[in-house]
Order: structure tokens, then C-alpha cells, then sequence
């Protein structure tokens, strides 16, 4: 076998492949979503069923996912320090950017009051990981002294959703919309962690779920209302650890829907 | 570099670099996983890579920095499995063959023998495996790789000489003329 034979043979044999469009889809969603993130970069992957790498901020926004009858619908989302806003008069701003028309208060009765907002990025995955559609949302986080922080998401309402939705916790109709209430139990570990028996058991359940990429092991509730008007999906939400109660959140959504 | 050319990236160096990192790990899972991890590091990077000054070379040695700091934090010794190998190359040797134009005989003996070379490479020092990765994966030049890896080019074609020298004493041995 002489060099030449031998060097075409080891070009054949280790020639480059192509990786799969699927592989590059996904790739290229986390690298924009990666790079509108910033140091605060959030990268959410779904390596198996309800277990997925996010943010506290971020995660309590899919007690309102949709998961898909047939899998898991995964989103890829960041957000930009740089598009963080400190003023809630600059709302008409950040709405033309995110081309989004909401209604959002600067202040609650209940005396949570607006911090600040910023736009989220968001990418729709199928089962495959295939990314299926990009868009924007809205946050704006709200504040009360000695009190957790309730945020409220918004971004385009899905028209067609091909995902079985949750069995909320609760439902009431406010001004003949309906609003849903969750108190779904998050479990933030490190990376690499090992699923416990038990963790395998509470995986089975809807309102439980494990995300990856914290320091440390930690548990709490995430309580969540959600509901659609004119075409945009609202979720207001608090991440403390003994769960808000349902008419707290309740109130805020009907001063939200109320609005004109 | 901006983001839009780093996507672009993708497109254009995602093959080699794939291949690389598929053919470094010896695994096509941690390869996909090395291949992910080397363009979201890039991002990260995206101020210092210079789209007009070899963009691959700079991705190809993220993949390798990337890849030896995993390997010392698990304080992993590689050890060649002879199925990751097979997978790796019942891919390559399908998608090869759908290239060519052989007949069904002569395209098993290509896959057999393309497994075989796939197989015997897994099996080098690392010290000749790297530039054999480098050269004919990831299709970088003699000056590129030696770039890559600060040796004198002169010792990458010897290595990369060595290398042929000793894959084909095991083809030999494995009954190849």
C-alpha cells in the first residue's frame, strides 16, 4: 500500500460529514438566543421530559407551557441587558420593538409596583428539536416591599397549538375571559445531577418539575395565572416558597383585563 | 465577527468541524455535544474571531481546548470502544458509498475497509491521532494545523507521515495489500 493510496484512504475514511439540519437548526436558535443573552445568557434544553436548564426569573413562565401531547415543546429564550428598561414610560418603546400591544399598569392596587422590563427572545422547538417559529414577548417585573416579586410575561397568543394544555389549578372567568391558576413545585439542582427515585415518581405528575444549570439544590412553588385577550398570552407569576394564593393573583389579572 | 456571520459559520465550516469533533471524541453523541458547545463558546468569543482570518482554525481550536478541559476535569482516559468506532463509521461508510459509484461488492469492501481505517486511527497515540484528525477531518492545511498546535510544520508532516506509516503496517496485518 503505498503514501498515496494510503493518504486518499484516510481521506475517504475520515472524510467530513454533514451534521443534520436538525442538529443545525437547533444549534443556531441557541446561538442567537445565547448571544441576546449576554452574561445573563439562559439556554433551555430539554434533555428529557420536564427537566430542562433555566433561570428562576424564566421558568416560572412555563407553568404556562404547553406540553405537547406527544412530547415536549421546548423554548430556547434570552434576553439582553441592554434592553432593559427602568421606566415604565418607556413601555410604548418597548412595545413597538417587541411588536406587541398590551395592557400592563405601573401600578397594582395591591401596592406591587412597576421595577423594570425588558423583552424576551423566544424559540419554538417540536419533539425533535426542530425550531419551529421565533418571536418576542414582554416582561416587566413588579415589586412590594417585604413581598416577592410577581412578574407578568406576555408575547403573541399561539393560534394554533398543537400541545395539550394543563389542567390548571383553579379557573375563573373575569369580564368573560377565562383565567387559569397554577401552583406547579420547581426543583432547581446543579448540573449532572443525578434524578433520585422520587424525583422519577414527582417527574409523573404535571404540576412538578427539575431544572438544571443552579448552584445548589433548592425547592419552591411557582404560582401562576394566565389567560388570553386580543390575541396575547398573559401569565402573571410569583416564585416564593409557600405558593401565592390564587386571589391575589386573580385580582391583579382583572385589574389588567379591566383595562380599556 | 457578528452573530449573523457566526450562523453563517455553521453553514459553511459545519461539516469539518463536525467531523472533527466526532472523530476527536471517538463518539458521535459527544461529538454532536463538543460540536454545540465549540459554537456556543464562538459566541461568546464572536468580538476576537476575524471573519476574514481563517474563522475555522480558531473554531477547531475552541473544539480542542474544550475538549482537553473536559477530558482533565473528568480525569477521563479515552478508551477506544470498537462500537462508538463502528457507529461512526456505518455513517461515514454509508454516506460515502452513496457518493460513489461502485458496485454493491466493491462498495462493502470500501465500507469494511473505511471501518477498518476509522478503527485503526481510534487506536493512535494522541500525539498522531490530533494532526490526522486535524488534516483529513477537519481539511486544515500543514501551516494551519501547525499553527494550531505551535509546532514547527515540519514536525506535523512527520507526524502526520508516522501516522500513515503506522495505520498502514495495521492494515497489512489486518490483511490489506
Amino acid at each position: 500500500m503505498s503514501k498515496y493510496n494510503m493518504d486518499t484512504l484516510l481521506r475517504q475514511a475520515l472524510a467530513p460529514v454533514q451534521p443534520s439540519e436538525q442538529l443545525n437548526q437547533t444549534l443556531k436558535a441557541e446561538m442567537e438566543a445565547h448571544a441576546a443573552s449576554g452574561k445573563a445568557g439562559i439556554i433551555m434544553k430539554f434533555r428529557k421530559k420536564k427537566i430542562f436548564i433555566l433561570s428562576a426569573a424564566i421558568c416560572a413562565v412555563l407553568a404556562t407551557v404547553a406540553i405537547a401531547s406527544s412530547g415536549v415543546i421546548s423554548y430556547v429564550t434570552g434576553y439582553s441587558s441592554s434592553d432593559e428598561y427602568t421606566s415604565f414610560s418607556q413601555l410604548n418603546d418597548v412595545e413597538d420593538k417587541a411588536d406587541l400591544d398590551i395592557h400592563a399598569v405601573e401600578q397594582f392596587e395591591n401596592g406591587y409596583s412597576f421595577h423594570k422590563m425588558y423583552i424576551n427572545y423566544w424559540t419554538d422547538h417540536d419533539e425533535s428539536g426542530n425550531a419551529l417559529s421565533k418571536y418576542k414577548g414582554i416582561h416587566i417585573t413588579y415589586q412590594k416591599d417585604g413581598e416577592p416579586n410577581i412578574w407578568l410575561d406576555t408575547e403573541h397568543a399561539k393560534t394554533e397549538n398543537p400541545a395539550k394544555e394543563r389542567t390548571p389549578v383553579q379557573t375563573k372567568t373575569i369580564q368573560g375571559i377565562d383565567v387559569h391558576y397554577f401552583n406547579d413545585t420547581y426543583k432547581f439542582v446543579p448540573v449532572d445531577y443525578e434524578l433520585t427515585p422520587e424525583d422519577e415518581e414527582n417527574l409523573n405528575r404535571d404540576d412538578y418539575f427539575i431544572s438544571e444549570g443552579a448552584d445548589e439544590i433548592s425547592i419552591t412553588m411557582m404560582s401562576c395565572v394566565s389567560w388570553k385577550q386580543n390575541g396575547i398570552a398573559y401569565s402573571l407569576i410569583c416564585d416564593c416558597p409557600d405558593g401565592l394564593p390564587a386571589e391575589t393573583l386573580f385580582d391583579m389579572a382583572a385589574e389588567l383585563i379591566g383595562m380599556s | 465577527m457578528t452573530i449573523e456571520e457566526l450562523t453563517q459559520c455553521v453553514d459553511t465550516y459545519g461539516s469539518d468541524i463536525y467531523s472533527f469533533c466526532r472523530h476527536l471524541t471517538r463518539s458521535t453523541a459527544e461529538g454532536e455535544e463538543l460540536y454545540q458547545e465549540t459554537f456556543l463558546k464562538a459566541v461568546e468569543l464572536a468580538e476576537k474571531i476575524d471573519m476574514h482570518n481563517n474563522p475555522k482554525s480558531y473554531l477547531i481550536s475552541i473544539s480542542i481546548r474544550l475538549w482537553r478541559n473536559k477530558c482533565r476535569k473528568q480525569g477521563w482516559q479515552k478508551s477506544h470502544t470498537e462500537n462508538q468506532s463502528m457507529e461512526i463509521l456505518r455513517e461515514n461508510g454509508q454516506e460515502l458509498c452513496d457518493c460513489t459509484s461502485h458496485s454493491p461488492e466493491e462498495q462493502c469492501i470500501d465500507r469494511e475497509l473505511h471501518a477498518l481505517v476509522v478503527q485503526c486511527v481510534d487506536t493512535l497515540p494522541a500525539l498522531y491521532r490530533m494532526p490526522v484528525c486535524l488534516y483529513y477531518s477537519a481539511e486544515l492545511s500543514i501551516k494551519e494545523i501547525s499553527t494550531m498546535l505551535k509546532l514547527p510544520e515540519g514536525t506535523v508532516k512527520r507526524r502526520l507521515h508516522r501516522a500513515r506509516t503506522l495505520l498502514k503496517k495495521q492494515l497489512e496485518d489486518a490483511g490489506y495489500e
